[in-house]
């Protein structure tokens, strides 16, 4: 019985501590005006690449410790626009991270500043 | 954003739908070298069956035959059979690279329970292609 409820203890440790973390970095001496929060934000497809106006500022990585829920890749989306918007991008690449575990979407954002609209 | 017990079992399906503007050109889901199921066929019959032209083709095969392109990942998982865990699907304008739609399907095991893959790009499709 003590076992068991050792296991469920253990369990319940590692679920209920579960959430979702979010890691925005600047490269260095890219610092750029932060934009509003809400601003708007091109999301290119992984393969693309944007064209050579832009340069790549910072990435966002949006991940989950365990079985967090409410981490679809809408809201997922939406965590990256508002770090690319405070790191002053205006366009990301997203590139999904395979998880087998992970009940969340999990991606790497690159988040680049562009001149001219971001075209292949 | 936390696990709490009741959350299970868990079955999400997300959606930035197709813009109603862009629903009668054409699409073109670009066949993944691991695809050993054909999702990518049942995929563009799925998109067919809900109004859009869609094609099939294979990686690579997309360059001229349509407007758009859909782009997917399954994530399978074994538990006493496979299932489909979680399936994307993305719409990207090739001549920018923008990505214009996507959906999501995620279920857990018990989730699936009963549900063929079919079953879960119907879902993924219908939320893709509904009104906004």
């Amino acid at each position: 019985v003590r076992l068991a409820l050792f296991a469920i203890g253990i369990t319940c440790a590692l679920a209920c501590s579960s959430e979702m973390y979010i890691q925005p970095i600047r490269y260095p001496g890219m610092e750029r005006t932060p934009r509003p929060s809400a601003c708007d934000i091109r999301f290119l497809a992984e393969t693309a690449t944007p064209d050579a106006t832009c340069e790549a500022i910072g990435d966002v990585f949006v991940g989950d410790t365990g079985f967090s829920t409410n981490c679809d890749i809408i809201r997922v989306r939406g965590d990256v626009r508002r770090n690319a918007c405070d790191l002053g991008g205006d366009t990301v690449t997203l590139r999904k991270v395979p998880d087998g575990i992970s009940t969340c979407s999990q991606v790497r954002a690159l988040v680049y500043r562009c001149a001219a609209p971001a075209v292949r | 954003l936390r696990w709490r017990p009741w959350h299970w079992p868990v079955r999400a399906c997300q959606a930035i739908p197709i813009a109603p503007a862009l629903r009668a050109e054409t699409f073109c889901v670009e066949r993944h070298a691991r695809d050993s199921r054909d999702l990518a066929s049942q995929i563009a019959d799925s998109l067919d069956k809900a109004g859009l032209k869609a094609v099939a083709a294979d990686a690579g095969g997309c360059t001229g035959r349509a407007r758009y392109r859909v782009a997917y990942t399954d994530n399978w998982q074994w538990d006493i059979r496979m299932y489909l865990k979680r399936l994307t699907l993305e719409v990207t304008d090739p001549s920018t690279g923008e990505i214009v739609a996507l959906a999501e399907s995620y279920q857990d095991s018990l989730s699936a329970l009963g549900d063929s893959h079919r079953d879960i790009i119907d879902r993924a499709v219908s939320k893709l292609v509904e009104a906004k």
